[in-house]
């Protein structure tokens, strides 16, 4: 196993690309659910001005693939007269893909919390928006804890696309050591590893979460 | 959008590598997917903890990671692919995993109620199996395997990163090339957009017709 060792000794390496790859999670993942939370409110709204160009918005961007998408930020923002770096336009991309995921997920929820819910809210006297973010939302959220455990795997394992615009994220630093050494395939069992231990954490807590929230339902 | 145009027939070929790639993966990972889901839900304990930790690693792992694998991994053990070969491999070895992962819950999900009620009329095992058990799964099964091809369609895209000739691939020379990133990318969009709405839709109409039934 000597690629083992020369792989020992590239793990800074690979911990730089791990970091930008945490980096590249922190950014994206609290935008699209903030995001996501506001976007399902206009997609569940009674007018049709509002929630048609939402929803069609939404489904567009549920049906392109990610990395298109990364390549419209990084090609287009220096057109735009923006030079802006690769892991911002990775950052963009992902995280508004993923408020269109995550804005599906909500709206899940949103339309299993009860009708009397909402008439109950405006019945204390609060405002529409007021019944929305205070009642209704945090009920929905509750109920598809799973399902955004899910979608917060797929967004990790998305930011790895920006690999494809040269950022050297964990996935990039294997390839750049994989050209530096004899090593070949198996520095990417290595970062596969590293990617496993990742996802295997945010779904664990996930899971906490949903016993969590079960308890206290 | 006169650059889009001057170029559609270009990004039409690749499109259809991309659709040739896409339709592999599905056809491929689907019949290898459903063979695994079907002997997990049906044998003992060693297939299905085989499978639940193939499924487990496959979940938790970048498509990209593994097409790197193939890419890279394949010369080394002396099986000279062409580089979409390789990307499609390492899809087929993605999405079986999701596809079989589904199929076994699926046919657990049949109640054991029915499988009984087929024994107890006097049909044998096999004819369980055939009769009962694999077409009710299976049609519990259809709605998330349709969902699982449309994201395999858009996972294409990544063998872009390894050099495949196919439509990300080429809308990024038509970029290079013309500088017009956001009438080439938009249009190449729609075209994404074009094969998987229609497939993300009939998989919304399945589920709403077995969730009625």
């Amino acid at each position: 196993m000597s690629w083992l060792n020369m792989v020992w000794g590239w793990l800074p390496e690979f911990f730089n690309g791990f970091l930008v790859t945490l980096t590249l999670v922190g950014m994206c993942l609290p935008v699209a659910v903030a995001f996501g939370m506001g976007v399902v409110l206009m997609r569940l709204s009674n007018h049709a001005l509002i929630w048609a160009p939402t929803y069609a918005v939404i489904e567009f961007l549920r049906n392109v693939p990610t990395f298109l998408l990364i390549l419209v930020v990084y090609y287009g923002a220096p057109l735009l007269g923006s030079r802006l770096d690769g892991i911002y336009c990775g950052a963009i991309a992902i995280a508004v893909q993923h408020t269109a995921y995550l804005a599906e997920v909500f709206r899940g929820g949103v339309s299993a919390v009860p009708r009397t819910q909402w008439d109950a809210g405006r019945a204390i006297g609060l405002r529409p928006a007021g019944v929305f973010f205070r009642v209704v939302l945090p009920q929905a959220v509750l109920k598809v804890v799973p399902a955004i455990g899910n979608q917060v795997v797929v967004l990790i394992k998305d930011t790895s696309l920006v690999a494809g615009i040269g950022v050297v994220d964990l996935t990039l630093s294997g390839k750049l050591v994989m050209e530096r050494t004899a090593a070949s395939y198996e520095v990417f069992i290595v970062i596969a590893a590293f990617y496993l231990v990742l996802t295997t954490l945010a779904s664990a807590g996930f899971h906490w979460l949903e016993i969590f929230s079960r308890k206290r339902n | 959008m006169d650059v889009a145009f001057l170029n559609i027939n270009y990004l039409l070929k690749a499109a259809l590598v991309t659709l040739e790639m896409a339709v592999a993966t599905v056809v491929l990972s689907f019949i290898v997917g459903t063979a695994l889901g079907v002997a997990a839900a049906l044998s003992g304990r060693l297939v299905r903890s085989v499978l639940t930790v193939y499924v487990y690693v496959v979940r938790g792992v970048p498509v990209l990671v593994l097409i790197f694998i193939a890419y890279f991994g394949l010369p080394r053990l002396g099986v000279d692919a062409p580089n979409y070969v390789a990307a499609t491999i390492a899809l087929v070895i993605y999405f079986a995993a999701f596809v079989a992962d589904i199929v076994r819950g699926s046919i657990l999900a049949v109640p054991k109620s029915t499988v009984e009620a087929g024994l107890a009329i006097g049909l044998r095992w096999r004819q369980v199996l055939m009769q009962i058990q694999l077409p009710l799964g299976m049609r519990l099964a259809l709605p998330p395997l349709v969902t699982t091809a449309s994201i395999a369609v858009k996972s294409t895209s990544y063998a872009s990163i390894v050099g495949v000739w196919e439509l990300t691939y080429a809308s990024r020379e038509v970029v290079e090339r013309t500088l017009a990133a956001f009438e080439i990318f938009f249009t190449v969009m729609v075209i994404y957009f074009c094969i998987c709405y229609p497939i993300s839709l009939c998989a919304t109409y399945l589920q709403r017709r077995y969730a009625a039934a």
